[in-house]
């Protein structure tokens, strides 16, 4: 008989508050009519933008949310078989991602309403920083747990994962690559490390700083993603059960949308906004929309994968 | 006559291929709650019985009636 997981639903109530001080901070946080005229846009035109892009930011929250509880209701499932280690660190990889993620967001809204009031100190270097930390460090953790689980689950057909040669060249070229574009746009950019006019820095602490602990972290972040899906896929072929497989293959293509995705993301943030905004205010919130559909459909496709294997546990 | 925990097994290697890691847990609480009875003791007519709840329950899992079909005939088989 399984288990009924108790409980669960804590998440959301812990979710809808997180959303409530979100949205506090964002609508009590006066437009900076410097950003204004460096968009050329009016106030009121940026507060609605700002609020719009919170709407769809909360559908990932959502989503992100529904998946970690349907894996979380999942693993209390199948506790003490042969899976549950390796679900549980999906599990744990995704809650790093959803939770520090949305912590992310909020330590970043904070930036900004801290610095309205601010005259003489300003916290916004604090926030912003932190911030870019809670952004890389949940891809990082959450990636290293999705490689684990992806050796566990092949570990389940008797079998030691090992990345071939062919896999290890092709991934380090990738990484280099996208590596050298970003260090590229990075460092070719004025504002990246100091205040330029009325564009506020990216990065508040020094180049070396910067690439030691956010960049290189980044990249390895990447790498473990990469590694992960390659793990995934290579379980899904040695799985048996069509049935099986067929529902593994959700999650399977929910965590490569995720991955990927995540590696864009990182990019276009660490970039900076106002290197982004060469591209035009409507063009940069088309591009953002999609983003952000992109990763709701990526956390949606995993939570209809756990919710198929959960209907095994419960027909 | 097969044995049944030979029987057990074979169904359970059936599933397998459909159900993967999770035909041991699908088989035994289909045992359990529409035999009543602890999955090592089932027999041949058993089998036929649960055959039919099987099939219910497999056909919830998936849409495509042929992978449901030769879910079924090939527990037949194993009764015969």
């Amino acid at each position: 008989m399984p288990a009924k997981t108790k409980g669960w639903n804590i998440y959301y109530t812990i979710l809808v508050l997180w959303i409530l001080v979100y949205s506090t901070l964002i609508l009590n946080t006066p437009v900076n009519p410097q950003s204004a005229a460096l968009y050329n846009i009016s106030e009121q035109g940026l507060f609605i933008i700002r609020v719009t892009l919170a709407i769809p930011m909360f559908i990932i929250w959502f989503a992100g949310v529904f998946a970690f509880s349907a894996l979380k209701r999942y693993v209390n499932l199948i506790r003490d078989t042969k899976e549950e280690p390796a679900f549980r660190d999906m599990l744990k990889g995704v809650g790093f991602i959803v939770w520090l993620g949305i912590l992310s967001s909020i330590i970043s809204t904070t930036s900004s309403y801290f610095a309205q009031g601010a005259s003489d100190f300003s916290w916004r270097p604090i926030t912003s920083t932190l911030s870019q930390y809670f952004f890389v460090i949940p891809y990082l953790i959450g990636f290293s747990y999705f490689l684990r689980s992806s050796m566990r689950f092949f570990n389940l057909h008797g079998k030691t994962l090992k990345f071939t040669k062919k896999f290890i060249i092709a991934a380090s070229v990738f990484i280099s690559l996208l590596g050298y574009i970003f260090l590229t746009l990075i460092f070719s950019h004025e504002a990246s490390f100091q205040q330029v006019g009325d564009i506020r820095p990216t990065y508040y602490i020094g180049p070396a700083a910067a690439t030691l602990t956010l960049i290189v972290p980044t990249f390895i972040a990447w790498f473990l993603g990469i590694a992960s899906i390659q793990g995934f896929s290579r379980y899904v072929k040695e799985a048996t059960g069509i049935i099986y497989k067929s529902m593994f293959n959700w999650i399977s293509l929910g965590i490569v949308f995720l991955v990927f995705l995540s590696i864009f993301l990182e990019g276009l943030r660490s970039i900076g906004s106002a290197a982004i905004l060469q591209l035009g205010l409507w063009q940069i919130l088309a591009l953002i929309y999609i983003l952000i559909f992109i990763i709701a459909v990526a956390y949606i496709s995993l939570a209809i994968g756990v919710r198929k294997l959960t209907k095994i546990e419960s027909v | 006559m097969v044995s049944t925990v030979m029987l057990y097994d074979e169904v359970v290697k059936v599933a397998d291929d459909f159900l993967g890691p999770a035909s041991g847990r699908f088989i035994d609480r289909q045992i359990r709650t529409h035999l009543h009875k602890a999955p090592s003791e089932m027999t041949t007519e058993d089998l036929l019985k649960l055959i039919d709840w099987m099939k219910v329950s497999v056909a919830l899992l998936t849409n495509d009636p042929e992978v449901v079909n030769k879910f079924t005939s090939r527990l037949i088989s194993l009764t015969r």
